[in-house]
């Protein structure tokens, strides 16, 4: 479950200062809380995103290749098999959608 | 007490001997010496139009910017661009690491106030793993008012992000702002190696000066970028 901004905020280190052309320049302790404020929202929309669609991305790396796919979908054929159908219920079973 | 010495040819006396001018010797239609030294202090020294400056030739690629972070929430580069000078340029990024685990590194272009250029940055991408099987195109990859340049950066030794990008801005009539660069990484959701190529654009015809970059969360620990113009 994704954690509050407050949480996030808890866990950053504070900047202190950007890079301006090769210059330091310290940021001023409204910019340290804005930038505080926007690191904490983008990590908590990647939380939140990782909950909705992280099974998206973990199926993408378990299927077989596409000519891998295609071979075994030949020699199902040939031989009446469910080695295909097997391995995509597999990765689907492994990396179940959210309800 | 000046003195001149006015002739129009000095010839060499002495048969395939040249003629030396204080240490300096001139023979064959060349001058034979060690050192070419400035004449005015942070001029450098321009052959045919190639200007020789502490220790670059300032033709061809020319470094225009450098930074290095040390816990820096962003590094900005402002107006290094030129198009009158420039065609292009090259940003490398060297050991850039981040302090959060899981984030990813973001890219905007600067116009001359200077302010961030916002707005939809489009993009694309394909990749493929180094270790194992699988490779795949994504498409339609839009964010706003700032470029995705590389997701899932962990915050390791082994995960510092190197690469170079690509960029060509437009010159306030022709061009939009883009950024192309292949990269490798570990990727943190699986550890695998993937070689990706991504490409990024706004569709802008405001002259663009300069680009910042940042971490979508937590500091750039540590790192280098540096920026070369490629001399028209």
């Amino acid at each position: 479950m994704a954690q509050s901004i407050e949480e996030i905020k808890a866990g950053l280190e504070s900047p202190t200062h950007k890079v301006v052309n090769g210059e330091q320049v310290d940021l001023t302790a409204e910019e340290v809380e804005a930038t505080l404020n926007t690191w904490a929202e983008n990590e908590r929309d990647r939380q939140l995103d990782e909950e909705a669609n992280g099974y998206k991305v973990a199926r993408k790396y378990a299927y077989a290749s596409i000519q891998d796919q295609l071979d075994m979908q030949y020699w199902d054929n040939v031989n009446g098999t469910t080695t295909w159908k097997d391995h995509i219920a597999q990765v689907k079973s492994d990396n179940p959608k959210p309800a | 007490m000046s003195s001149e010495l006015k002739v129009d040819t000095i010839s060499e006396k002495t048969s395939a001997a040249g003629v030396t001018i204080d240490g300096v010797k001139l023979k064959d239609n060349a001058v034979e010496t060690n050192t070419i030294s400035e004449g005015t202090s942070g001029s450098g020294v321009t052959i045919d139009s190639v200007l020789l400056k502490d220790g670059v030739a300032h033709s061809g690629l020319v470094k225009l910017a450098s930074s290095t972070a040390s816990s820096s929430s962003e590094l900005v580069f402002d107006n290094f661009a030129d198009k009158d000078t420039y065609s292009g340029y090259k940003i490398y990024f060297s050991y850039l690491k981040a302090a959060t685990d899981n984030v990813e590194l973001r890219g905007v272009f600067r116009t001359s106030a200077p302010a961030d250029v916002t707005g939809t940055y489009v993009g694309s991408s394909a990749y493929a793993f180094m270790s194992t099987t699988g490779s795949a195109v994504n498409v339609n990859q839009s964010t706003t008012d700032y470029a995705q340049m590389i997701p899932g950066v962990g915050n390791q030794n082994a995960e510092t992000l190197s690469f170079v990008a690509e960029v060509f801005l437009p010159d306030g009539t022709n061009g939009i702002a883009e950024m192309n660069f292949i990269y490798r990484i570990k990727e943190h959701t699986n550890n695998l190696q993937a070689y990706y190529h991504f490409s990024r654009a706004i569709d802008t015809q405001t002259e663009v000066k300069g680009m910042k970059f940042y971490f979508s969360s937590g500091n750039i620990a540590s790192g280098d970028i540096t920026i070369y113009g490629i001399k028209k």
